[in-house]
């Protein structure tokens, strides 16, 4: 467990650091400390919701570049444990491709360190089910003295990350899935 | 409860969007079995269009796929056109140039791998602006000399898009504004700050007089000016639907690519004018990814999937409106800006744009279901006139009363078919012939025979013709209506006259009529065009226009040539009313039809269409070959493939092509075929040429050619055939003298020989015998006077004989006996009995031959090398024994042996072995010699 998340926090240092915006200088790393990632697939005869908690993301205000990581076996919910399965197994492969990722930097230019609430788009990489699409998300992030907190909503169409659903299952599986989050980020120079 | 549901969903989108749009063509792209995502689409100056893909960069002429660059796991992020080919960039970091059937490097950066690139452009200078998404824009050169520079001052460095600007300088695409850059430094930038809709800018697109129009995430799209501090047009976000991820300007009308169905159409000059794609014409449309303007005039898109979709703005498709069938038109007119029409329903009018704004009216006409309207037209005063085919005719005015006229209210026969406004009055064809309605009263003109007349046209000049069934076309006399011509087709349906005054006429399998004052001239029956339904005809300029099922047909009257516009406009398998077709003042023609209401802008090169050929690769073996107008190659590498095309998007399918190889034969060949190969050249100079043109008709179309030549193997060039034949005439020469030389010198030996032979022989007689002949006759000159006067005799006779045979090659024996015994009387005056000469030999022996002198050598050799003593004589004996003639003597050599040369015995033998098959035989006993020589036939 400690392992995995070594290896979790390389990968997204890793990531941050390849954001060519990033400069040398003294660096304030946010570090994600609360998550909700919900997704929600509206069928005509099923509806089916699933939540994560277990996401894991940094965010560098000064660069405006962020990197957030979804364990797929992480998600809850579900209509039946044979569905999260079905999920896990069939639709997300998530042996092959444990993880959805978004990384990439925030359009507008607003300073993270002060106080307030703002609308901007986060533009970047969203990678599921091992392929990449990119992504202009619109979010609300809410600058308090403890912490970062940003929620967005958006559709991801299945067909765009080479998720194949069989024509029998089409009536209870959406096409357009959609998913909203909820994430909290902390500083993280007190660890 | 569902389907309730449903209608008022469908009920809800009819009336929230226009289903109208371009008429769009889909191509799906098949790389062998594999779908390629193609993601960006460009056109090179050879006209064709290059794809980039998941599977590679693809090259496409609309009948064939090329893969010029296969990538494996790379995919290709952007393209660029350069003059034949394009700019391409990778995912690997490397930026390619290719161009036909090769392909170059210009660049590679790992940069690029991280930072991909997104854009790319190419100035006149052959400078590469290459944009990356987190690297700026680098500017490279094409010839791939000097490093890439960067350009400074970006306001961001994520490039989304690029562009050039007609004075030069690049305007480029960021998350954070545009930005103006010339010679490598940003000259102005605009965003937010500035006046922006936003700042994430993710296309661009330069217009003809500089502005720039740009697409935008959440801003929809806008027009900027360089040195203008804000937007010069705006397109808002809501119209826009969404992100625009790609935009183009052209012909006034703005492109822009990112809706959920594909693209949006915007007519520069009026706001809210869209075209939006129907859903029911491209179902599986996703968003557009990248968007391209092609030479023709048609807009170009990808939707990241295996098709490319090409939108012509000159036809428009309008299947429905306003909850409204459009395919079920039944006639049409149009007038000051509006196009009415009537289905079955009733009749409806409508401004001819289809505008967002604009609203379908619905006259308040009550018609009879049963009797539908037939045909439509306006008259000078606004009043339309609307003919059932039952009901008679209404009027409908401007001031929106109506009026019925039919047999009841106004003498005119219900049966209408056809009503034309003309010269102040309105005609309709009805069943039982010609009404004329105007100044408040009816006439009524007769057609011959039954009357059924389907058509009714006046003309500026006063006259009316009228298309009857069984009667021809009509024209109206006084109170009569007369057959124009008494001869060809009987039927027609439609009548048009084009800008030149001619009025043409058509009808079932009857051609294409022209009408003159007396004749009917048709021409074109027997094309497929006429096997079917015709159903209308309009004339556009001096061009006729036929359609029919099977689509829509040109006919130039002053060339002569048909031209199919069925795949161009759109029209296959077409099916409409009779005459339901109009022409606006704008000269655009609309056509009701199963499609829907179609309006078209049949432009110029439609009708001849400019093909041009293009050589796209040469294989020689397996190898390709650098395209160059005249190249060559040896003769062991003289298979050689020809891979040529003529891009034509509108048709494809209507593409022929002729080739010829001039240098191998003069055949010019005929082939749908793109692809010819000659397997084996024989050396020698060709020029290979080949055109493409549509339909049958090649004249006029331009040749491509190249020139090659097959150099002959070194033992075939000139100088190595001189050298061997030089070569061969000198080893001749030198052969036959040799030979010559050879034979001359062994003819020379032998002559010499014999002569030697001859002389030896001749001296051998000479001077021995004369000395001692002439020591005998001293001696008997004073002894005996008498003997040696015989001696004299003898010795003259013996001399004699010799000359006579001394040429001969054989004498009879009896001649050599004969000189034999001279010779010996000679001898034995000088030995007396000291030597003896016995000669038997029988009659026949003696008829045959010897070699002269054979026997007198023999017996001066016994008389010379023996001791002749009177005790102990020199016998010597002749005789002949079974064929041979024997010579021998007493043996008793001389002690001191007389000078010999060896030579008389030996040159008997030699001359026997030459003239006789047998040998001449000596034998040598203690008391004997014995020699046999072979007798020869005489004669032989």
């Amino acid at each position: 467990m400690r392992r995995g998340h070594l290896i979790t926090w390389l990968s997204l240092l890793t990531v941050l650091i390849q954001s060519p915006d990033l400069c040398a200088q003294e660096r304030v790393l946010l570090r994600l400390d609360r998550s909700e990632v919900t997704f929600l697939s509206e069928a005509p005869l099923e509806h089916i919701t699933a939540s994560n908690t277990n996401c894991t993301g940094l965010v560098d205000p000064a660069a405006r570049t962020f990197a957030v990581q979804v364990p797929i076996s992480g998600f809850e919910g579900f209509n039946s444990p044979m569905q999260r399965e079905h999920f896990n197994e069939n639709y997300m492969e998530s042996s092959d491709w444990p993880a959805a990722t978004f990384a990439g930097r925030i359009i507008e230019g607003v300073d993270l360190t002060q106080p307030g609430t703002y609308s901007v788009r986060a533009k970047g990489t969203l990678k599921i089910h091992g392929i990449e699409q990119e992504r202009v998300v619109p979010c609300t992030v809410v600058v308090a003295p403890e912490g970062v907190r940003v929620t967005a909503a958006f559709d991801v169409a299945v067909a765009d990350h080479g998720i194949r659903i069989p024509r029998i299952v089409q009536q209870k599986i959406a096409a357009v899935i959609k998913v909203k989050v909820d994430v909290l980020f902390k500083n993280d120079k007190g660890k | 409860m569902s389907r309730a549901l449903l209608g008022m969903l469908a009920l809800a989108f009819v009336n929230g969007t226009f289903a109208q749009f371009p008429f769009t063509r889909v191509m799906d792209v098949r790389v062998g079995q594999q779908r390629p995502a193609i993601s960006s689409i460009v056109q090179d100056s050879d006209g064709m269009i290059w794809a980039g893909s998941d599977r590679g960069l693809l090259r496409l002429d609309g009948d064939r796929v090329d893969v010029v660059l296969n990538l494996g796991v790379a995919r290709v992020t952007a393209l660029a056109p350069v003059d034949t080919g394009v700019i391409v960039a990778l995912s690997t970091g490397a930026v390619l140039y290719c161009a036909r059937n090769r392909c170059d490097t210009i660049l590679l950066d790992t940069v690029l791998q991280r930072s991909p690139v997104r854009a790319m452009a190419v100035d006149g200078h052959g400078r590469i602006y290459v944009g990356t998404y987190g690297a700026g824009v680098l500017v490279a050169s094409i010839r791939g000399v000097s490093g890439p520079s960067m350009v400074e001052g970006l306001p961001d460095d994520h490039v989304n898009d690029l562009c050039l600007l007609p004075n030069g300088s690049v305007v480029v695409a960021t998350d954070q504004g545009l930005a103006v850059c010339t010679e490598g430094k940003v000259q102005a930038v605009f965003s937010e700050e500035q006046g922006a809709p936003d700042n994430l800018v993710l296309s661009v697109t330069a217009t003809l007089d500089g502005g720039v129009w740009a697409g935008t995430d959440r801003g929809g799209a806008f027009l900027w000016r360089l040195g203008h501090a804000r937007t010069t047009d705006h397109i808002g976000a809501a119209a826009c639907q969404g992100p625009v991820e790609g935009i183009m300007e052209l012909d006034g009308m703005i492109w822009i690519a990112g809706s959920m169905n594909g693209t949006l159409l915007f007519d520069q000059g009026e706001r809210n004018h869209a075209y939006f794609p129907s859903a029911a014409a491209l179902p599986d449309a996703r968003p557009a990814l990248d968007l391209m303007a092609d030479r023709d005039g048609a807009i170009w898109w990808c939707d990241g999937s295996d098709r490319l979709y090409r939108s012509d703005p000159a036809v428009l498709i309008i299947p429905d409106h306003e909850g409204v069938d459009l395919k079920q038109i039944t006639a049409l007119c149009i007038d000051r800006g509006k196009v009415w029409f009537a289905t079955a329903d009733g009749l409806y009018s409508h401004p001819t744009a289809f505008r967002g704004d604009a609203r379908l009216m619905k006259v308040p006409l009550q018609v009879d279901p049963r009797t539908p309207i037939v045909s439509l037209d306006a008259s000078g005063d606004g009043t339309i006139w609307a003919a059932t085919f039952g009901s008679g005719l209404f009027a409908v005015h401007p001031d929106g009363s109506i009026d019925h006229l039919d047999d009841v209210h106004g003498a005119i026969d219900p049966n209408v078919l056809s009503v034309r406004a003309g010269g102040g009055m309105v005609w309709t064809a009805t069943l039982s012939g010609m009404f004329s309605v105007g100044n408040g009263h009816v006439e009524h003109y007769e057609a011959p025979g039954a009357g059924f007349m389907y058509m009714v046209l006046p003309l500026p000049d006063g006259s009316v013709l009228g298309a009857t069934d069984g009667n021809g076309v009509v024209r109206l006399d006084g109170q009569r209506t007369v057959p124009v011509s008494t001869t060809g087709p009987r039927t027609y349906y439609s009548l048009a006259r084009d800008s030149g005054g001619t009025v043409w006429a058509i009808g079932p399998s009857s051609g294409l009529c022209r009408v003159g004052d007396s004749t009917m001239a048709c021409t074109g029956s027997e094309l497929p065009m006429f096997n079917g339904d015709v159903f209308a005809l309009a004339t556009v300029a001096h061009r006729v226009l036929v359609f029919s099922s099977a689509g829509c047909d040109a006919y130039d009257p002053s060339t002569g040539r048909w031209t199919d516009l069925t795949s161009r406009s759109g029209l296959e398998d077409l099916q409409a009313e009779l005459n339901a077709v109009c022409q606006s003042p704008e000269g655009a023609l609309w056509l009701a039809c199963n499609k829907g209401l179609v309006r078209m802008h049949a432009l110029d090169h439609w009708y001849a269409p400019k093909l041009s050929t293009v050589i796209t690769d040469v294989l020689v073996g397996s190898t390709h070959v650098p395209i160059r107008a005249e190249w060559r190659t040896t003769h062991d590498r003289n298979g050689i493939s020809f891979r040529f095309t003529a891009p034509y998007y509108a048709d494809p399918g209507a593409v022929r092509f002729e080739f010829r190889l001039s240098g191998l034969n003069d055949r010019t060949v005929r082939t749908r075929e793109r692809e010819v190969s000659y397997p084996a050249l024989a050396p020698g100079r060709y020029t290979f040429q080949v055109r493409a043109f549509l339909g049958e008709d090649a004249t006029g179309a331009e040749w491509t050619s190249m020139r090659i030549q097959v150099d002959p193997p070194w033992w075939l060039t000139w100088w190595a055939i001189t050298l061997a034949v030089s070569l061969f005439i000198l080893l001749t020469i030198w052969a036959v003298r040799t030979r010559d030389q050879r034979l001359r010198f062994r003819q020379r030996m032998e002559q010499e020989q014999v002569r030697f032979q001859l002389e030896a022989l001749r001296s051998q007689v000479d001077p021995h015998f004369l000395f001692n002949s002439f020591n005998t006759l001293m001696e008997l000159i004073e002894s005996e006077p008498d003997k040696a006067v015989r001696q004299v005799e003898d010795l003259s006779m013996f001399f004699r004989n010799i000359l006579q045979v001394r040429d001969k090659t054989f004498i009879p024996l009896a001649d050599e006996l004969r000189l034999v015994r001279t010779y010996f009387g000679l001898e034995q005056r000088r030995f007396g009995e000291a030597i003896t000469l016995e000669v038997s030999v029988p009659e026949v022996d003696q008829r045959m031959s010897v070699v002269p002198l054979t026997l007198q050598l023999l017996v001066e050799n016994a008389i010379k090398h023996n001791v002749a003593t009177i005790e102990a004589p020199v016998r010597i004996s002749i005789s002949s024994t079974a064929g041979f003639l024997v010579v021998a003597n007493s043996l008793r050599p001389r002690r001191s042996p007389a000078r010999s040369t060896g030579f008389g015995l030996d040159s008997i033998r030699k001359r026997y072995a030459a003239l006789s098959p047998r040998p001449v035989e000596v034998e040598r006993t203690e008391t004997n010699f014995v020699v046999r020589i072979p007798l020869v036939p005489t004669g032989t």
